[in-house]
């Protein structure tokens, strides 16, 4: 268990101009579950695998525990990974590729043994070691894949994106065993998804990158309820946020031909209006800030709720809404002035 | 029944049938023939073949070139399937290691490029390069000071030439197969060797060669018949089995005895030890390694 510090960490690739991780500093505390999200290619993967050591850093230092091994080899710096695909070795059983790693580092049988059959308990597995990958499930893959990480007791796990592999049930099963287990062992986790659901729900900490950098750090409802930039706002959260492009002046909001009022001190000009889908409310009464006249374009029935996708000139809208409710070809939406996000046009929070 | 369904049932044996056919008259019905003939006194011209039931085994036994040829098979056997198996999976790994893919290419490319020659093309290059007189070995040796040699025509050399422009001729092959199957290797198994711990030479002998065994076991078996076999084609071009028989094989006996002193029923005699040798060997390569391959990817 150890603190991970990483700073001023780039990388670019050879015959790239732009760098695939772009001056990260981290401070990931003991015992902490870090969860790097984000789009494809925005350099989340990259980051992690320079932390194990098996990407090159163009700049930058990682200290592990408080030592520096961005010079070292990955078996020397004190790491366990779990890998998308699990990456167990197929020639051996599940019991082998637990003990592979220990037995190059010269435990003894018994040592190798023991800790194999705690990890083993821990994960409920027991059953499989003696079988050989192929014979395993998705999900009892993942589970050898977690044991062979333990029985190491490393300064740090690093988890790349490991259940994208699975079907959605046995993903959010393995989601909540990887959270307690994680609790239970208290080892300091990295852990990388581009599914912000894993990441909210996973996380201590959430960092969001976009484009090699840090859009925001912070813990996962922070994240949720304060996005630090419209693209933050845009990707956590599922339904998406509603980012509206519209113009403000004399402190109201003019967007597809209506005016909304209420929603205090704006600079003029274009903005973006960001507004959860949930805070969106179908217009049963009379209120200052309406939208009117929306035409709704699909209905998603979710169960519990449905998601109304509505449409007004070229502004998009998605409203949560309980289902059951009668709802016509057209609607009128309510806006609380007080959960709305205002972006300015660089994506910044203002 | 209609004769669409008609066609659809027959419609798999007339596409297998073709390769079947193949098969059955150019390597079945050969074998049995062969087998056939090595029992009678048949000499091509003559139009008269009599039984003489294991008469041509038991000459071919008792013929002393025979005996020279099956012990030259078997020093061949024994330096050339190692070298030829061993040398290549060496050569693949350590073109995998190579960072400039240029440099990689190039290597690729001259390591393999004898592999595509004919026997005969390369043959006479490697005849110049050997020729006592005026060969390139001795104009070196000549240069250096050093004494020269005979070569291909040296009884006690001869059958090292062969061996060493078989093995020239032949480990590219072998080496291609082999590095395709390095290559194969997913990268993510040898990023977690990394993380375990397992350095380049445990790494080698325990994730990379067991993962790469059907293929390393594919061009044993492959080797194995190529050097029973295949040889003959050095040997005809290089020395011609000479001299005094010293670089001949089984299959090279063989083919003297049926083509030069047209004894076919000896001649079939000894392409019928032959295919019992290629099976027996091939069998004892399927009993003692296959359980060690693994299929699984």
């Amino acid at each position: 268990m150890a603190e991970v510090s990483l700073r001023g960490v780039s990388k670019t690739y050879k015959g790239s101009t732009a760098p695939a991780v772009d001056d990260v500093s981290l401070s990931i505390v003991d015992g902490e579950f870090l969860v790097l999200v984000g789009p494809s290619g925005c350099g989340k993967s990259t980051l992690l695998r320079m932390v194990a050591g098996l990407e090159a850093l163009s700049s930058g230092e990682i200290a592990i525990g408080g030592r520096r091994v961005d010079g070292l080899d990955p078996a020397e710096r004190d790491i366990a990974m779990v890998f998308q695909n699990y990456a167990l070795y197929p020639h051996m059983t599940a019991r082998d590729n637990m003990a592979y790693g220990l037995k190059n580092r010269g435990f003894g049988r018994a040592e190798i043994a023991a800790r194999v059959e705690v990890a083993a308990r821990i994960l409920q597995i027991e059953p499989y070691l003696d079988r050989k990958p192929r014979q395993l499930s998705g999900g009892q893959r993942q589970r050898i894949a977690m044991g062979r990480a333990i029985v190491r007791e490393p300064a740090a796990f690093l988890f790349d994106e490991p259940l994208s592999n699975l079907d959605a049930k046995l993903r959010v099963d393995m989601r909540g065993e990887i959270k307690s287990l994680q609790k239970a062992l208290g080892v300091t986790s990295i852990y990388v998804t581009h599914d912000q659901v894993e990441a909210m729900t996973l996380a201590d900490r959430v960092v969001v990158l976009n484009e090699g950098k840090v859009e925001q750090v912070g813990a996962p409802l922070d994240v949720y309820r304060r996005p630090a930039s419209a693209f933050v706002a845009g990707f956590i959260g599922s339904p998406a946020m509603n980012l509206l492009q519209v113009t403000a002046s004399d402190c109201a909001i003019h967007v597809g031909g209506q005016t909304l009022r209420g929603s205090g001190a704006l600079p003029d000009g274009a903005l973006t209006v960001g507004l959860r889908p949930e805070d969106l409310r179908l217009a049963t009464f009379e209120g200052a800030a309406r939208l009117e006249g929306l035409r709704v374009t699909l209905v998603e029935e979710l169960g519990a709720e449905r998601l109304v996708h509505m449409r007004l000139a070229d502004t998009r809208l998605v409203a949560s809404a309980p289902s059951g409710e009668p709802l016509g070809d057209t609607a009128a939406v309510y806006l609380d002035p007080r959960k709305l996000h205002f972006f300015a046009t660089s994506g910044e929070r203002i | 029944m209609s004769a669409r369904i008609r066609m659809a049932k027959l419609a798999p044996y007339l596409f297998v049938g073709p390769a079947i056919a193949f098969v059955l008259v150019f390597l079945y019905a050969p074998v049995v023939f062969s087998v056939g003939l090595s029992l009678t006194d048949w000499n091509f011209i003559s139009p008269t073949m009599n039984f003489v039931g294991l008469e041509n085994y038991r000459r071919i036994f008792a013929d002393p070139n025979f005996r020279d040829a099956a012990v030259n098979t078997l020093l061949y056997c024994v330096v050339l399937i190692p070298a030829q198996i061993m040398v290549p999976l060496a050569l693949a790994a350590l073109i995998l290691r190579v960072r400039n893919p240029f440099l990689a290419g190039f290597y690729k490319s001259a390591l393999f490029l004898p592999t595509i020659l004919a026997y005969s093309t390369a043959g006479i290059a490697w005849l110049w390069l050997f020729d006592p007189l005026n060969g390139f070995f001795n104009a070196a040796l000549s240069a250096l000071g050093m004494p020269t040699s005979r070569w291909h025509n040296d009884p006690s050399l001869a059958i090292w030439c062969v061996t060493f422009v078989t093995f020239w001729k032949n480990f590219g092959l072998n080496m291609l197969l082999l590095l395709a199957a390095l290559v194969s290797i997913p990268k993510s198994l040898l990023e977690a060797a990394a993380i375990d711990n397992a350095g380049p030479w445990r790494r080698f002998f325990t994730i990379e060669l067991p993962l790469i065994s059907p293929t390393f076991f594919f061009v044993a078996v492959t080797t194995t018949m190529n050097v029973l076999d295949d040889i003959v084609g050095v040997i005809d071009v290089l020395t011609g089995g000479g001299p005094y028989g010293q670089s001949s094989n089984i299959l090279y006996y063989m083919y003297e005895r049926g083509l030069s002193f047209f004894q076919f029923g000896q001649a079939s005699a000894a392409s019928v030890i032959i295919i019992v040798l290629v099976l027996v060997v091939t069998l004892a390569q399927f009993r003692m390694f296959e359980h060690r391959v693994h299929y699984e990817s």
